[in-house]
């Protein structure tokens, strides 16, 4: 029992990694440029399509997923300096319905390109083995080297934000951006290079799961809307409360998923947990971000935020 | 509160005439089925307005009423309750208690979060509708009976049965739009306009916009009862995040926060997406860049267009601006 709940627990871990690749771009791009990207999703998306083409063209799986992140950071960039640019001064509901449009022209794009339906996306011989840990867990490689990449890229990015010029010039975007564009901070680069980013992460992040999930059109939008809850959840614009929220929502899904129907059953008939678990189990996050925006309506860990 | 103009009569026997219109001409009466489903959606639209136009609330979970209503339908036909008076009060009570606990929550929040947050609670009743086994889960559920009005009237008679959703969907537009322009409406305007200002004027802002999410929320409930009906079909899909999407596009379409639009919008919407569909499976990829167009260049959307064109005699418009 206790090698089944620590398992999960690192099952939890590793996708509260990968929320938070996901949920730190939107939440940047959302602190910074106050702009909500419903493409973001969609990014991640093909980022795992990326990988698995690479793959193919190259045979090298950690080539790939690097080739991947730097070919979604080109789309986003594209993205940006074509469409989302004319986007910053609008309205959000405006910046709700052009990404919505670009999720329907990538979801098709893909479709037609690759078809409907789910490809397959093949791990190397040495990482689809599996690995003894303590406590008599045999645990997939695969998944512990997501975690370590994930904790990696997580750690370069406090580095960068808290520590680098450019870091320091998105935080002060975050905080004022009238104020950094009168102080001679090149914005609508700052902007660009923002976005170029956080489409590098959901392009990162979507070729390291693509394994883990099946990789179709559509794909990218469960994990989109997961990664809005982690990211209010958090507190809009916050890295901090989105490390923090993807940790406690990947571990609440994954924990959910596996013990909720065996728990409740417990105390209510077997045919009742049964019916009731998997359903509360799929809503929990999603109760989890009601309260809480109930209570905080500004989320965990809230940016300062000086307008 | 003013009355409805000559405009908006012309308008409302526009969007119930042109089905039966084309069936006649086509002599092909599978065509209202086409047009049921646009007046459906303009009612899911305006009820959609009425909160995003008026009251600068953007929901991005308003397809759960849809949702809502359609399984409150099925399940009392399901059970044997097909009578039309009895399921009518139950889906308004239904969808509006649903619409109370979501505007209740998600009013405590604006901008962001409030898109965020109703989004999130459509979620919730989503997967309850997606696992829950006494709904049809994924599948969905199959509904064995249209509403019944009275004896002798055949629901499944295409001119009978397109009558019963012209009729219901005039009542409902008309609904709205009484809303609209009641001072109720004009209240929700100033709070949109000002939550501040009209905070100090005495108005009760989260009290106004809680009324208007739930009226919204009942009359989308209705929509749905329509569409079971017209499907015969309840899908977890009704509540579906991308049919909210939908709904948001149909409404920027149209022209936000027009009495004309939502209607126009629904209209251009399903006609398109029933031809397009016959062209390419992979319609969407029209549609969205469609869509970031209208966002893009022409914001008071086809509402507007038509207002350009036949100067305002058939886009009045209730309050002009966003």
């Amino acid at each position: 029992m206790t090698a089944l709940i620590l398992e999960q627990l690192l099952n939890g871990l590793q996708l509260g990694v990968l929320l938070f690749l996901i949920a730190a771009g939107l939440t940047l791009i959302f602190g910074v440029m106050d702009f909500i990207n419903l493409s973001h999703g969609s990014l991640f998306m093909l980022g795992a399509y990326f990988a698995v083409l690479f793959q193919g063209l190259t045979g090298s799986f950690f080539l790939a997923v690097t080739l991947a992140g730097l070919g979604v950071c080109v789309v986003g960039l594209i993205f940006e300096l074509l469409l989302v640019r004319r986007l910053y001064h609008r309205s959000h509901l405006d910046h709700v319905l052009v990404t919505y449009g670009l999720i329907l022209v990538a979801n098709e794009s893909v479709a037609i390109l690759w078809g409907a339906t789910p490809i397959f996306s093949g791990l190397p011989e040495s990482l689809s083995t599996l690995v003894a840990l303590p406590f008599g867990i045999s645990y997939p490689v695969y998944r512990l080297l997501v975690i370590g990449v994930g904790i990696v890229v997580a750690a370069v990015l406090f580095w960068l934000v808290k520590y680098t010029r450019i870091g320091m010039r998105v935080r002060a975007g975050a905080t004022n951006r009238a104020v950094v564009s009168v102080m001679g901070v090149n914005i609508s680069l700052l902007f660009t290079l923002v976005f170029g980013f956080g489409a590098f992460l959901a392009g990162l992040a979507g070729a390291l799961a693509g394994p883990l999930l099946s990789v179709q059109p559509g794909m990218g939008e469960t994990v989109l809307i997961l990664s809005f809850v982690v990211v209010v959840i958090g507190g809009l614009g916050s890295i901090k409360g989105a490390l923090l929220a993807a940790i406690i929502v990947g571990l609440i899904d994954t924990m959910g998923r596996a013990f909720l129907r065996d728990f409740l059953s417990a105390f209510l008939s077997a045919r009742v947990a049964s019916e009731a678990g998997p359903a509360l189990a799929s809503m929990l996050v999603y109760i989890l971000m009601a309260l809480i925006l109930f209570f905080r309506p500004e989320g965990l860990l809230p940016m300062q935020k000086r307008s | 509160m003013r009355s409805p103009s000559a405009p908006a009569l012309v308008l409302a026997l526009f969007a119930v005439g042109i089905g039966p219109l084309a069936a006649l001409l086509a002599d092909d009466p599978y065509l209202l089925s086409i047009f049921e489903r646009f007046l459906i959606f303009a009612v899911a639209a305006s009820s959609l307005n009425l909160i995003l136009g008026y009251g600068g609330m953007v929901s991005f979970g308003h397809a759960v009423y849809l949702g809502v209503g359609a399984y409150a339908t099925g399940l009392l036909a399901n059970s044997g309750y097909e009578a039309l008076w009895l399921q009518v009060p139950v889906v308004v009570v239904v969808s509006a208690i649903a619409a109370f606990l979501i505007g209740k929550i998600a009013l405590r929040t604006t901008g962001v979060h409030f898109i965020m947050i109703t989004l999130a609670l459509a979620q919730i009743l989503y997967y309850l509708a997606q696992s829950s086994s006494a709904f049809g889960g994924d599948d969905g559920m199959v509904i064995s009976a249209r509403s019944a009005l009275w004896p002798g009237f055949d629901a499944y008679d295409p001119w009978q049965f397109y009558a019963f959703v012209a009729v219901t969907a005039l009542v409902l537009l008309g609904l709205v739009d009484l809303v609209a322009r009641s001072d109720f409406g004009r209240r929700l305007v100033a709070t949109r306009e000002n939550a501040q200002r009209a905070n100090a004027l005495g108005f009760d802002v989260t009290g106004t916009r809680l009324v208007a999410f739930v009226i919204a929320g009942a009359v989308c409930g209705l929509a749905g009862m329509l569409l079971a009906n017209q499907s015969e079909f309840a899908t977890p899909g009704y509540a579906d995040w991308r049919r909210s999407g939908e709904l948001l596009a149909i409404v920027i379409l149209g022209g936000v926060g027009t009495r004309s639009g939502p209607i126009l919008g629904a209209m251009v919407f399903v006609v398109v997406e029933h031809y397009l569909v016959s062209v390419t499976p992979h319609w969407p990829i029209l549609f969205g860049p469609l869509l970031i167009l209208v966002v893009l260049f022409f914001h008071s959307g086809l509402a507007g267009l038509v207002k350009a064109l036949g100067g305002r005699f058939l886009a009045p418009t209730a309050e002009d601006g966003r």
